[in-house]
């Protein structure tokens, strides 16, 4: 196709929807040379976005070389996420350092590396002084290789009896769980450990595979024991780097050539692979895993076209290609189960749509799994707006996929902060993979809430009806029968309440990122508490949605945090928060309650929130406002509508 | 040899070194380039391998240390 391709450009960015569809149609082989383009040309959008396809289309090492020279000459990106990550290892990782750094641009974090020296984990770990602590890493990996660590399980195992085995375990069992407990001392760094993998050839084969005291069931037992280990840190995840190597293939993932010459032991190919799965952590440990999947149905869902092909003539049930989209299908209701939202945005008639959604026995998504749906001819741009402030949600939370090419470009173009997948229709068996691979959902943790996120919007439908026949507010109110449960921080709620400083946007005073680490530090601190309020009404239990942190300063109490879900908002429960905090701050011989509102491009909703409760205001600057409520002579009355159990007696000063 | 080769080595070379396509010749070096030390010379050959397909002898790597002595070895592993 003979394209002229600056005047697509060029025309592309006064953006008229012919020559999306050209541009989006034509070869886009001179993609580095669009990109040049348009940094050239000032168009920086444009080139983060062109940069972002050719990782897309085709992500390898040596595309990552050329995505990063591409992004040295752009300005950062503002809209991304900066991480530093230090690599503790015993082999040569650098390679795998560009792979990553291009993956995580393109996903919206700023990904800086560093590098431990060959085989000095243990001696940086112990020396306070090392690099490790004075680089100040976000992430800290821990990349050691079975040969490394138990050579005589992984390279001299045939010799050993089962008891001079077991010692080896416990001893590398002993390693792990010294090492944590130093670094935890140092540092709150999230660390992610990889875990051993088993060796391409076994030393007694076949067998090996039955012997529970094999060479496999030695390091199958290690990996138990380091999940284990793990589990009893705030913030340090295991990667399952056995199973990646499995997953990609035990004997194409090594170049043995390399391992014994310059102890390099990755192949080229395997590059791409393990950056993407460091980056699974990373979008999950900055915050940036999408909240929502808005599906597209015509060849998404199922295939073929339901305004054309009718419920019977499309193709979905447990035939081919129709057991295609039934996979596709699974995987979204996996992320379903795992708390995300879904949601429909499609170009149909909403009846013939609706009607395969309630009525076509090769559904598995089944109409209560959607939060929102978008079944009308208006354009897909405009109704992710309309899904984002449905649901209360960011439209960077969003990910939108879709088999049209032009409708991704689109929405690529005109919402560069969404999410876009891609998938072929052509092709349907990739659906299910395209969904699953998308590092953008994953999760380093599960709350109970995650789990219930699904089920909680669809229950906030049905509060929205209630408001719409309610009379007025009070009566409203009333009707939820709100109970709210709030405490001070414990074991059971800590993952949920650092969850909430990470993510929540709107209704967040001072958007104070913490982990579960610092928010325990909090607790156990004399001069700070930290509260949660949980709120359940008529419909269903909406888990934990508020959290306060409160710094104890004698005459003043300060809030450090005060942030809601956006599931409440609207309902009163911030007064039922304040006038809780107000009678415990009196309590404890407090005349005065601080708090500053530190406004970004979200928190607006939280603005008046001061204000409107009494808090006078003590000074102002475009960084901060200073907040305070004289508790001798302001009163905050907890809304009459909301039962409070805040079970006193539990509390700070008995 | 191979034009296409020819060129995207130099694309690969100028890209894994941050310099300009236009200073890369048959005989840019590690003398001619500073960047070009021993763990981006492990970078430039991983990225080429993934480029061309190709996986290159351990004892030839310390040898492809130009953009000819590169190419006359990827064109010599017909790729």
């Amino acid at each position: 196709m003979d394209v002229d391709r600056a005047g697509l450009i060029r025309r592309h960015r006064q953006g008229t929807y012919q020559d999306w569809v050209r541009l989006t149609v034509a070869d886009s082989t001179n993609t580095r040379a669009d990109i040049e383009d348009a940094i050239s040309s000032g168009d920086h959008a444009l080139a983060r976005r062109l940069v972002r396809r050719m990782w897309e289309q085709d992500p390898t090492a040596a595309t990552a070389t050329t995505v990063n020279a591409m992004l040295k000459k752009l300005p950062e990106d503002p809209s991304a996420s900066s991480m530093k990550i230090f690599f503790l290892r015993s082999f040569t990782i650098e390679p795998a350092l560009g792979p990553l750094e291009a993956a995580a641009a393109c996903h919206g974090i700023r990904a800086e590396s560093m590098v431990g020296e060959f085989n000095a984990h243990v001696q940086e770990i112990i020396d306070a002084d090392s690099r490790l602590y004075s680089s100040e890493p976000d992430v800290i990996v821990l990349a050691i290789q079975s040969r490394d660590l138990v050579p005589g399980i992984y390279l001299d195992f045939a010799d050993k009896t089962a008891e001079q085995i077991a010692e080896i375990v416990r001893d590398a069992v002993g390693s792990f769980r010294q090492w944590l407990d130093m670094v935890r001392t140092r540092t709150q760094a999230h660390v992610i450990i990889h875990n051993l993998e088993c060796p391409e050839f076994p030393v007694v084969s076949p067998m090996d595979g039955q012997d529970p005291h094999g060479q496999q069931a030695a390091i199958r037992d290690l990996n138990r024991s380091l999940v284990e280990i793990a589990s009893e840190y705030q913030g340090v995840h295991v990667l399952d780097y056995d199973s990646l190597v499995a997953r990609h293939g035990r004997s194409r993932w090594h170049d043995h050539r390399k391992w014994l010459t310059m102890r390099m032991p990755l192949a080229a190919d395997s590059l791409v692979p393990l950056a993407g799965e460091w980056l699974r952590f990373l979008v999950a440990i900055a915050g940036r895993s999408s909240k929502c999947l808005v599906c597209d149905l015509d060849n998404t869902m199922w295939g073929g076209i339901i305004g054309e092909d009718g419920i019977n003539g499309i193709d979905l049930g447990v035939e081919y290609p129709g057991a295609a989209y039934q996979q596709f299908q699974r995987a979204v209701l996996d992320l379903y189960q795992q708390g995300v939202i879904i949601a429909i945005c499609s170009k149909n008639n909403m009846d013939d749509a609706m009607e395969v959604i309630r009525d076509h026995d090769g559904m598995i998504l089944k109409e209560p799994h959607f939060a929102s749906m978008r079944i009308n001819w208006q354009d897909k741009v405009q109704n992710l707006r309309e899904i984002a402030e449905e649901l209360n949600i960011g439209i960077d939370s969003l990910a939108f996929i879709d088999d049209n090419p032009v409708e991704r470009e689109m929405v690529r173009e005109m919402l560069p902060e969404v999410t876009v997948i891609d998938v072929d229709p052509s092709d349907p068996i990739g659906h299910a993979r395209a969904v699953r691979e998308n590092p953008m959902f994953s999760r380093v943790s599960l709350s109970d809430d995650d789990r219930r996120r699904g089920q909680m919007y669809a229950e906030q439908r049905q509060r929205k009806d209630l408001q719409t026949s309610s009379s007025s507010m009070e009566d409203y109110y009333r009707s939820l029968e709100m109970v709210a449960d709030i405490g001070l921080v414990d074991d059971a709620r800590l993952a949920r309440v650092a969850q909430l400083t990470q993510k929540t946007n709107q209704l967040n005073m001072t958007t104070r990122r913490y982990s579960e680490q610092q928010i325990q530090d909090f607790a156990s601190a004399d001069d700070s508490h930290v509260y949660w309020i949980n709120v359940k009404d008529r419909f269903g239990d909406n888990g934990v949605v508020g959290v306060m942190i409160l710094l104890d300063r004698g005459d003043t109490w300060e809030f450090d945090t005060f942030l809601m879900s956006c599931r409440v908002i609207g309902r009163t429960v911030e007064t039922a928060m304040l006038a809780t905090v107000v009678e415990h701050a009196r309590a404890a011989g407090a005349t005065k309650l601080a708090g500053s509102f530190m406004p970004t491009k979200k928190n607006p909703p939280a603005q008046a929130i001061y204000e409107s409760h009494g808090f006078k205001k003590i000074s102002e600057s475009s960084e901060e406002v200073r907040w305070e409520l004289d508790m001798t002579t302001t009163s905050i009355d907890p809304p009459d509508w909301i039962t409070r159990n805040t079970s006193k007696g539990e509390f700070l000063h008995g | 040899m191979a034009e296409q080769t020819v060129d995207t080595v130099r694309q690969v070379v100028a890209d894994t070194f941050g310099i300009d396509l236009d200073d890369v010749t048959m005989e840019t070096s590690p003398e001619t380039v500073e960047a070009w030390e021993s763990m981006s010379h492990l970078n430039l050959v991983m990225s080429l391998e993934s480029r061309f397909g190709v996986s290159f002898d351990p004892d030839d790597i310390p040898e492809l240390v130009t953009v000819d002595a590169i190419v006359a070895k990827i064109d010599s592993l017909g790729s």
